[in-house]
């Protein structure tokens, strides 16, 4: 079985109350996992111990097999995509060191890291005179475009998204939808997807969970409750 | 008044630039390492949060004690010069890039940092490409207040004999100079607006992201700094220093030293201004802060000697007045066997206290020695500084022994004294035997028939290892015996205090009158 993100009865606690809930889960290499849930309900908090940022109070957490508490974190992140929610970029970097920061972490040469973010350009349909402009200056399409541009630059098998599309206009957003399907099937990539929209979550997983109180589920497809 | 300030640094630009240069090398000395050790604690503060309180609570310390008093504190420490000032400024400066580091990495969103991390930064990838960038412009504002703090500040270092303008405005303020103080201190001010304007555009640069012009700027100011280190660090190679006490006579004393030691040697000679009162003078000298100084034998005598005038043994061994030759062995004795430090020349003149009447009353009196004055003093006033009245070898005293009964006696301020008896408001005063004013005033200096007051001769004190190491000194600084009277010391001080001639150049112009320095 080609196993990528496992969770095994992961408990955390937020002084007193319970976030996450006994979750165990178990991701397989090429799904798109799309996460439910109100807010509040602890899907960023299952999110970031998958990179790490957060520790569970009990149980583990395996990104291919290895223990996240365990491995070399750093190099870990750095082979995961993350697209942090409300996507913040770097504000004192511009677009062209956004998209390239991971690649400049981990020390890929120039001339390789310059067509990487042509192809990132191209692939998210950016425009290349945006390159050298700041963050401020775009709108929030755009901005996401770059995040995902930026998570995406060096080449991760597995992508946290964390509501990228939340703030966005439907109509940004279905194109932002369309694109990233596309990328997914493309890269054949696994894909950890947070929304509170059901819409979203259906349009976009292969497998949809909800969470709810901490509490991890299956979600019924709603295509075969409409038959019952 | 501006205009003559004007006039003075435009004159004397070749007195001034290096004092500018000296200035930006001791605070672009005490900025750079600051920084260093500001940025380092601001940075570990912020990310061990627990020792922020005792970092800034004693940083906050430091930055309230008076200025004067941290110099005080840290001369016994590091003794005069550029380094205990530089310390100092240091140590004022440190507070402001501190707290405005650990703020500008505190106040950075968490999400931003989170999200960086989370995309595999090290811990010192987030410090150098993150957190470091983005608090850039809040330490930036930090360094700007230091740079202008720390230029302020360095005017006062002079007052512990660093260099700088503040030297200016300590020079003026002991020659009564006004205009050379206006210049000093608006030449301060003039580079502390500069380099806030400066500072303040790198700041609106970053706000825009103009980060090519920021570059051009920093490498300008880079080269700047970089000149004036050079010149400092090649200046700062004097071989001997000389200090002296606040006083126009001693500027003057020390500048015909340099010139003659320089004429006649290769040695470099640095002299420190204005370092202080008799004790620190000669702390310092025992401690090698500086190798001479000029000094009075009745002052040493007093307060280094702590003895009496009255406490010297005759012939028969009966306790008699101290006379001037028996007073200079024992002071040669005490200074080389208690401190390794000897009396080399004696300039030939006293200073000593006096009392000088108008010509006028001199003569309807026929006035020429204080017991002359004491049958007629129940018709004169007498005027006198405020500690006058209160030494142990002051005017209670003297009027006790010449049994003056003077009409009235007022007591104000060293320069208006001058003025008082010129205006007849006062009949006869106290003075120094060599002030410049006196001659150029219509008045005759009494005797001190009874011997009331101490002679206060005029002596270069010498360490005795600088001897050691420069043995030709001796024969050089023997010239300078007996080189001057009293009254062509009181014409130099005139020329200095009254003609405002710069001290180095009546100092050149008597030495070449004297046919000691050729032209
Ligand atoms: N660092 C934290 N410290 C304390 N409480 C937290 C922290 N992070 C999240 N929480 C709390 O945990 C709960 C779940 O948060 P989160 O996982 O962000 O939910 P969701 O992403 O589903 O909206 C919320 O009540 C939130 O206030
Ligand atoms: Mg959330």
């Amino acid at each position: 079985m080609n196993q990528c993100i496992r969770f095994e009865e992961v408990t955390k606690y937020y002084s007193e109350k319970k976030i996450v809930d006994n979750v165990s889960l178990s991701i397989e290499k090429g799904e798109f996992v799309t996460v439910l849930g109100p807010s509040g309900s602890g899907k960023t908090t299952m999110l970031k111990m998958i990179n790490g940022i957060v520790q569970p109070d009990s149980g583990s957490i395996y990104v291919y097999n290895q223990d996240v508490s365990k491995c070399d974190i750093v190099n870990l992140r750095r082979r995961i995509g993350y697209v942090v929610q409300e996507t913040v970029l770097f504000p004192h970097l511009d677009i062209y060191h956004n998209i390239s920061y991971v690649p400049s972490l981990i020390g890929i040469s120039k001339s390789k890291t310059k067509r990487r973010v042509r192809d990132l350009v191209d692939m998210l349909q950016l425009d290349k005179s945006m390159l050298k402009r700041y963050c401020d200056e775009l709108s929030g399409g755009e901005k996401q475009r770059i995040g995902i541009a930026r998570a995406l630059a060096a080449s991760p098998d597995i992508m946290l998204m964390d509501e990228p599309f939340g703030a966005l206009d439907p109509e940004t957003r279905a194109i932002l939808q369309d694109e990233l399907l596309r990328i997914w099937k493309e890269l054949h990539m696994t894909i950890f997807f947070i929304t509170h929209d059901v819409n979203e979550a259906e349009k976009l997983g292969s497998r949809i969970l909800v969470m709810n109180e901490g509490v991890l589920e299956d979600k019924v497809p709603s295509a075969c409750c409409e038959l019952s | 008044m501006l205009k003559e300030t004007l006039k003075i640094v435009v004159d004397r630009y070749d007195f001034f630039i290096p004092l500018i240069i000296e200035h930006i090398y001791i605070s672009a000395i005490a900025v750079t390492i600051a920084t260093v050790i500001g940025l380092s604690l601001g940075i570990f503060i912020s990310e061990y949060k627990i020792t922020r309180g005792p970092v800034l609570g004693i940083t906050n310390i430091i930055y309230t004690i008076p200025s004067i008093a941290l110099l005080g504190f840290m001369l016994p420490l590091t003794g005069v010069g550029n380094l205990t000032a530089i310390i100092t400024l240091i140590l004022y400066a440190l507070l402001p890039i501190i707290r405005n580091t650990f703020t500008g990495i505190t106040n950075i969103s968490n999400t931003v940092i989170e999200a960086a991390d989370g995309m595999g930064s090290t811990k010192l990838q987030l410090l150098t490409r993150i957190k470091l960038p983005l608090a850039f412009p809040i330490i930036l504002s930090g360094f700007r207040n230091m740079v202008v703090m720390t230029i302020a500040l360095a005017g006062i270092a002079s007052f512990i004999g660093a260099g700088g303008l503040g030297v200016a405005i300590y020079r003026g303020i002991s020659t009564n100079n006004t205009p050379m103080i206006l210049a000093g201190s608006i030449l301060i001010a003039l580079m502390a607006f500069i380099s806030d304007l400066v500072l303040g555009f790198c700041i609106k640069l970053i706000e825009r992201k103009k980060y090519f012009e920021l570059k051009l700027i920093t490498v300008v100011i880079c080269l700047i700094i970089i000149v004036s280190l050079a010149y400092g660090t090649l200046s700062n190679r004097a071989e001997i220093s000389i200090a002296s006490k606040p006083a126009t006579e001693q500027f003057i004393l020390t500048e015909i030293l340099k010139i003659i030691i320089e004429d006649r040697t290769d040695i470099d000679v640095k002299i420190y201004k204005g370092i202080g009162a008799t004790g620190s003078m000669h702390d310092g000298l025992v401690k090698g802060d500086f190798d001479i100084y000029p000094e009075y034998t009745g002052t040493a005598w007093a307060y280094i000697l702590k003895r009496d005038l009255n406490s010297c043994l005759d012939a028969s061994g009966n306790i008699t007045i101290c006379d001037r030759e028996q007073m200079k062995t024992e002071l040669q004795k005490t200074y080389e066997d208690d401190f390794k430090l000897t009396w080399v020349s004696y300039y030939g003149f006293a200073n000593s206290y006096g009392i000088a009447v108008k010509n006028e009353i001199a003569k309807k009196y026929n006035l020429k020695t204080y017991s002359d004055l004491a049958r007629v003093s129940k018709n004169l006033v007498f005027g006198a500084e405020y500690d006058f009245y209160e030494r142990e070898d002051g005017y209670y005293p003297l009027v006790k022994k010449y049994d003056f009964s003077f009409k009235d006696i007022m007591d104000m301020d060293l320069g208006l004294k001058y003025k008082a008896i010129e205006s007849g408001e006062v009949d006869a005063v106290l003075i120094y035997t060599t002030d410049g004013e006196i001659s150029d005033l219509d008045v005759t200096v009494l005797i001190d028939d009874r011997k009331f007051f101490h002679d206060y001769f005029v002596g270069n004190i010498a360490r005795k290892d600088l001897i050691k190491k420069y043995p030709d000194l001796l024969d050089i600084l023997m010239l300078l015996n007996n080189l001057l009277t009293e009254k062509e010391m009181s014409e130099l001080n005139y020329q200095v205090d009254i003609l405002k001639i710069e001290d180095k150049e009546v100092a050149r112009n008597f030495l070449i009158s004297k046919g000691v320095l050729k032209k």
